[in-house]
C-alpha cells in the first residue's frame, strides 16, 4: 500500500470518527460507534435516523468541516446522505479538513 | 426479456417478480410475543403494522435467514428469505421458548407473494389495488381487502410486496400485468433482483454467505444486539473481540468472478462472495469479503480467479447506485409525466 492510500485511509478514519461521535452524541442513536458500520443505510433502515436527525446532520456538516449545503448542489448533497462512507466522500470533497491529498482519489459513488 | 432490461426496469420504471425461496410464517397465541422475542437477535420494539429487519443466525454467528419480523396485532408475522418454509419451521420450532403457547403456521402453504420494484411502484400498485399504498410508511404493512401489502425491499427502489390466497394470486398477477403496460412494467427475476440488492450493498443470503461471515463482517450489526441472548450471540461477542474482514463493494472493468482471490499488492486480504456486471454503472462490481486494513473506498486492489485472470479493482462506497427513488415524489412525479422531470445520474461521481 503506497502513502498516498495510506493518507487517504487515515483521512476517512479521522472523519468516520467524528462522525460516528456526532451520531450517538447529537442524534442520539443508541448503538457503540464500532457498531455503526460505514456502509450501512443512515436513513430508513440501518442506523434508522429521521428527517429530523438530516437536519441536524446538515448543522454537523457545516459546523465541522465547514460544508455548507446552499454552496453545494442540493441533489449531491442528498445523494451523498447516504451512508457514513458517501459522506466521508462529501466531506473529503468539499469540506474544510486540510485532507487536500484526499481530493481526487478514487471515491466516487 | 435480457437481464439489462430487468433491471433497468426496477431501476427507473417498475418490475414484477415472485417469491421463489421465500415464506411466510405466523405466530399466533398467548405465547407470540415471547416466541417472536426468543427468535429476533435485536431489541423488539414494534408497533402494530410495523416491520423490523433482522437475521436468523446460526451457533457460529452465520446468517441463516434474512427476516422481517412484523407486528400483527398480538401476533407476529415472519417473513423469511433463504431456508424452505420446512427448514424455517423446524428453526422457529427449536427456538421458541420451552411450553410457550404459540402456533406456528406456514402462511405461505396457502398463499402467494408478489413483488413490485421500481420508482413508479406507489403510482402502479396505487392504481391496482389502492391509493392507501401512497402513505404507507417504508417498514410497514396493512391489510387490505383480501390481501396484505409490506412496504420493504431490497433494490434501494420503492419495493412492495404483496401477500395473497394462492386463489387470487394469479388473478392479482393477471391484473398486475395488465395495468402495468401503462408504467413500463416487465417481470424481473431473481438475477436482475440480485443485481440491483448487490448495487444498493443489501445483504443477499442467496449469494453473501461463508463461514467466516457472520453480521460483523457483512456490515450487519444494525440487525442485531450485543446485549441480547439468542442462537448465535455469544459467538457474535467473541468475535468482535479480534474480528479482522469486512465486507466492501468493489469496482473493475474487468469481469470478476464469485470465489475470486482479492490481493493488496502480493498479499491474499480476501476474497469475493459475488459479482456481477452493472449496466447501469459500465463496470463489474463485487462483494468482497477483505482484511480491515484495506476495507476503505479508494483501495485499490486486485481479483485473480483460479483461472488464471485478473482484474484490477477500487473499494466503492457504498451503495454504487444514486436511487432513482430517492427523488420520486408520489406528490409531485408521475411515470407518464417523467420525461419533464429532471432527476441526477444513476450513478453519482463527486466533482474532483
Amino acid at each position: 500500500m503506497d502513502n498516498a492510500t495510506r493518507g487517504l485511509i487515515a483521512a476517512r478514519e479521522e472523519v468516520l470518527a467524528k462522525l460516528r461521535l456526532a451520531l450517538i452524541e447529537k442524534m442520539h442513536v443508541r448503538r457503540a460507534a464500532d457498531e455503526l458500520d460505514p456502509d450501512v443505510a443512515l436513513f430508513g433502515s440501518g442506523i434508522g435516523l429521521d428527517s429530523l436527525d438530516a437536519v441536524e446532520l446538515v448543522v454537523f456538516l457545516e459546523s465541522e468541516f465547514g460544508l455548507k449545503a446552499t454552496d453545494n448542489d442540493p441533489m449531491i448533497m442528498r445523494g451523498s446522505m447516504r451512508t457514513l462512507n458517501t459522506l466521508i466522500d462529501l466531506v473529503l470533497a468539499f469540506g474544510k479538513t486540510g485532507f487536500t491529498y484526499a481530493k481526487g482519489a478514487a471515491h466516487d459513488a | 426479456m435480457t437481464l439489462e432490461n430487468e433491471v433497468r426496469a426496477i431501476r427507473q420504471a417498475v418490475a414484477l417478480s415472485g417469491a421463489q425461496g421465500r415464506s411466510v410464517f405466523r405466530l399466533s397465541g398467548a405465547g407470540a410475543n415471547a416466541a417472536a422475542d426468543k427468535l429476533c437477535p435485536r431489541e423488539l420494539f414494534l408497533r402494530d403494522g410495523q416491520m423490523l429487519h433482522t437475521l436468523l443466525l446460526n451457533e457460529r454467528a452465520n446468517p441463516l435467514a434474512d427476516v422481517y419480523l412484523c407486528a400483527d396485532g398480538e401476533d407476529y408475522l415472519l417473513l423469511s428469505e433463504g431456508p424452505t418454509a420446512s427448514e424455517l419451521h423446524g428453526l422457529i420450532r427449536d427456538r421458541v421458548p420451552a411450553g410457550a403457547k404459540t402456533e406456528i403456521t406456514d402462511v405461505t402453504a396457502d398463499h402467494d407473494l408478489l413483488s413490485l420494484n421500481g420508482p413508479y411502484a406507489w403510482e402502479l400498485l396505487s392504481e391496482v389495488i389502492s391509493p392507501e399504498v401512497i402513505g404507507l410508511p417504508y417498514l410497514g404493512f396493512y391489510h387490505g381487502d383480501g390481501f396484505t401489502c409490506f412496504r420493504a425491499g431490497k433494490s434501494g427502489e420503492f419495493s412492495f410486496d404483496l401477500l395473497l390466497p394462492k386463489a387470487k394470486a394469479a388473478a392479482m398477477r393477471g391484473r398486475i400485468v395488465e395495468m402495468g403496460s401503462a408504467f413500463g412494467l416487465i417481470e424481473a427475476g431473481d438475477e436482475a433482483l440480485d443485481l440491483c440488492a448487490l448495487e444498493n450493498f443489501f445483504f443477499n443470503i442467496r449469494h453473501d454467505t461463508d463461514p467466516e461471515a457472520t453480521p460483523l463482517e457483512l456490515q450487519l450489526q444494525w440487525r442485531i444486539s450485543y446485549r441480547k441472548e439468542y442462537v448465535g450471540a455469544e459467538a457474535l461477542r467473541q468475535r468482535r473481540k479480534h474480528w479482522s474482514k469486512r465486507a466492501v463493494l468493489i469496482a473493475s472493468p474487468d469481469p470478476m468472478h464469485k470465489g475470486d482471490k482479492v490481493f493488496g499488492g502480493n498479499t491474499g486480504i480476501g476474497s469475493l462472495l459475488y459479482a456481477a456486471r452493472s449496466p447501469d454503472r459500465g463496470e463489474w462490481l463485487g462483494l468482497a469479503l477483505m482484511e480491515l486494513d484495506h476495507a476503505h473506498p479508494g483501495v485499490l486492489v486486485e481479483c485473480a480467479s483460479p483461472g488464471g485472470a485478473s482484474a484490477r479493482a477500487r473499494v466503492l462506497s457504498a451503495p454504487a447506485i444514486n436511487n432513482r427513488s430517492l427523488y420520486v415524489d408520489p406528490q409531485r412525479h408521475a411515470y407518464a409525466t417523467r420525461g419533464e422531470d429532471k432527476f441526477p445520474p444513476l450513478v453519482m461521481v463527486l466533482p474532483k
